[in-house]
């Protein structure tokens, strides 16, 4: 059995607004073990990154807070932590990377620096030390002459070396667990095929757990061992990458997966190029989701009892290493 | 798509360059050039669509917004049926500009906040005077929006009102107010979820069935750019490098920038395993661009004839439909 790293259980992160209460992450659990890859996809506003900047408690107070559920990191609960506490494990046990490496980054420091602070934080490391540890680090991710790189600052690097210090940063001090929030969606295909390599290389050589949050579920299906789909603060489906996409049984995770070009020959040896699968409308405002199932007023087969309680997550079926649940009152 | 073969050239663009002088030095005096766009050619039929694809930085924005006199072109002709456009005066312009149009990719920043969806459409109705009638005008502004899919209580309200996908459906009513035949669309779906490009792409297919619309897609989504075009053309460094029907490049895709783009391309389907080309380095910055070859410095099949001369961009003699033409001394 392999050891969970990261565990978090029924999650519920709310934020006040004009408007009244918002749960932007309502009951989410999920797992992540050492080596392993989790996806977490949906659409803009379903709470993915909400999910990731709670499990690092970077969640903005006073508007924000983790009303309830448990991040346990290794067994320990990191909701019970002090901010001390927390600051050790935050980039040094637990790392991220943010989408933007435009404005993750200071720009008026050198990118050596910037990976150095965090070296000698975290491991006590004088600067010279920590400064050699960067220059490793940049080598490890493939920046190129990294010993004259460490010295540049942001603006003299492309948005793909820019990825690759954050994730040199990220990786410094050999976190065990690293959350990936759209590490690639602000990079070009060619460059984004690079960095996902360069992440699944590093996973490998270092073993830690890798939490990918994404909006592109071809991203997942490369790169994920499992996945969970959320929408609008539920998790509505979640397994192992293969079940969830030959079997997707949640209609919202069907539509996703086919309003995407799939690039599929027909039998006529020509690209498929039909019309495209649609979800109608827009994810619903959760400050005035519907009674029962938040998905039933886009959803193709909605039944009576769709409008009812809103249905929980249950599972549908499962095998040694991985266990199918959906959010949905329908036997598919 | 051999049916838009037979159709007449509607856009006609020869040896077209855009350069950007470089200052610098003490007086800002001019001591280079950029070029954007280096000599590009080609044809687009009335009816079809005709995908731009490429990196940022290749110029395939530029190339759009240059072929609309947005900027002025350096060298080289654009003809809109037979007329060449480079040259024409104001007034000209302004009588083209009802047959060319253009949908911008950030449907947040191209409508403008203090106008209402009625101002918004109504004004290119009012600059090409189209209506001769308040009545004729808002009769026309609800045909548009039932057209785009929108409801009518949606002319008076403001752009800040609606949800990214809607938005770009109003950008879609006012390119399309003043009844243009060809329109330029500049990544119009990059900037919005996955389900709703879905709806986004159907619309545009739909609208171009009904009234024989010709659209230059410019996207850097190769799934997205695939499914819709009749042709694509790839570019790099501000040259075309192939170009070839949809399914051909697809299919059969013989330059070595084309075959790394297009095997980058996340598919979500893991039971799809596919050889990946992982290009090394960064696009070169186009202000010192590489000698011969523009791509050799990131190519596998790179020799000696590739750093000393540019290939020119040849028909290739074995393709079955005569549209496939390459830039490389080595196609394979």
């Amino acid at each position: 059995m392999v050891e969970k790293v990261l565990e978090v259980k029924s999650l519920r992160t709310v934020f006040s607004t004009e408007g009244g209460e918002l749960r932007a992450v309502d009951d989410v659990s999920f797992s992540v073990s050492a080596g392993k890859t989790l996806g977490i996809v949906g659409e803009s506003g379903c709470g993915k990154s909400v999910t990731s900047l709670s499990i690092m408690r970077l969640i903005p107070r006073p508007s924000g807070s983790i009303e309830s559920g448990q991040i346990l990191y290794r067994g320990q609960d990191l909701l019970g932590l002090s901010s001390e506490e927390m600051r050790r494990i935050r980039g040094n046990e637990i790392s991220m990377i943010f989408q933007e490496p435009m404005t993750s980054l200071n720009p008026v420091f050198t990118i050596g620096y910037q990976v150095s602070e965090a070296i000698v934080l975290h491991q006590r490391l004088t600067l010279r030390d920590a400064r050699s540890r960067a220059i490793e680090m940049f080598e490890l991710v493939g920046i190129p002459s990294p010993a004259k790189r460490v010295d540049e600052y942001p603006h003299q690097l492309s948005g793909g070396m820019r990825q690759r210090v954050m994730i040199a940063m990220a990786l410094a001090c050999h976190p065990k667990v690293l959350i990936a929030d759209e590490p690639t969606t602000a990079l070009d295909v060619t460059v984004q095929a690079q960095i996902l390599d360069l992440l699944r290389d590093l996973q490998q050589k270092v073993g830690m757990a890798l939490i990918l949050i994404t909006h592109d579920l071809g991203v997942v299906a490369e790169v994920a061992d499992d996945v969970v789909v959320m929408y609008a603060g539920r998790v509505v489906e979640q397994g192992s990458v293969k079940e969830i996409f030959k079997n997707p049984k949640m209609p919202y995770t069907r539509g996703l997966l086919r309003s995407s070009p799939t690039l599929t020959l027909d039998s006529g040896g020509r690209l498929r190029r039909g019309r495209l699968e649609t979800i109608p409308g827009i994810v619903p405002s959760l400050l005035s989701l519907p009674k029962g199932c938040r998905f039933q007023d886009r959803c193709s087969s909605v039944l009576e009892a769709c409008r009812g309680n809103e249905p929980e997550l249950r599972l549908i079926s499962s095998d040694s290493d991985s266990r199918h649940l959906i959010r949905c009152v329908r036997d598919i | 798509m051999s049916l838009t073969l037979g159709a007449e050239v509607i856009l006609s663009v020869r040896n077209l360059v855009k350069s950007y002088p470089v200052r610098g030095g003490l007086l800002s005096r001019e001591i280079g050039s950029v070029q954007a766009v280096s000599n590009v050619s080609f044809e687009i039929r009335k009816g079809e669509t005709f995908g731009l694809v490429g990196e940022s930085g290749c110029g395939k924005s530029t190339l759009g917004r240059t072929i609309l006199r947005l900027t002025e072109a350096s060298s080289g002709q654009i003809y809109f049926k037979g007329q060449d456009i480079t040259a024409l005066g104001q007034s000209d312009l302004r009588k083209l500009r009802r047959q060319m149009q253009m949908i911008f990719q950030d449907p947040y920043a191209s409508l403008n906040p203090r106008m209402t969806v009625e101002s918004i459409i109504g004004e290119p109705l009012d600059i090409h005077r189209l209506c001769r009638s308040k009545a004729e005008r808002r009769e026309r502004i609800f045909n548009l929006l039932d057209r785009c899919g929108l409801r009518r209580e949606a002319i008076s309200r403001y752009p800040h009102e609606f949800s990214g996908g809607q938005r770009q459906r109003i950008c879609i009513a006012r390119a399309l107010a003043v009844e243009p035949e060809f329109i330029v669309c500049d990544e119009p779906v990059s900037a919005l979820d996955v389900s709703i490009q879905a709806q986004i792409v159907n619309l545009m297919q739909d609208l171009q069935k009904d009234l024989g619309l010709t659209y230059l897609f410019i996207a850097h989504d190769l799934k997205v750019v695939q499914h819709i075009s009749n042709r694509v053309a790839v570019m790099y460094l501000g040259k075309i490098v192939e170009t070839a029907t949809a399914d051909e490049l697809y299919l059969r895709p013989k330059h070595p920038y084309s075959q790394a783009l297009l095997s980058a391309i996340p598919i979500a389907d893991p039971s799809r395993k596919r050889e990946r080309i992982v290009l090394k380095g960064d696009i070169p910055s186009p202000l010192r661009p590489p000698s011969g070859c523009y791509f050799h410095p990131r190519c596998s099949r790179s020799r000696e004839k590739c750093q000393l001369e540019g290939p020119q961009l040849e028909n290739d003699a074995a393709s079955q439909d005569g549209v496939h033409a390459i830039s490389c001394h080595y196609p394979g």
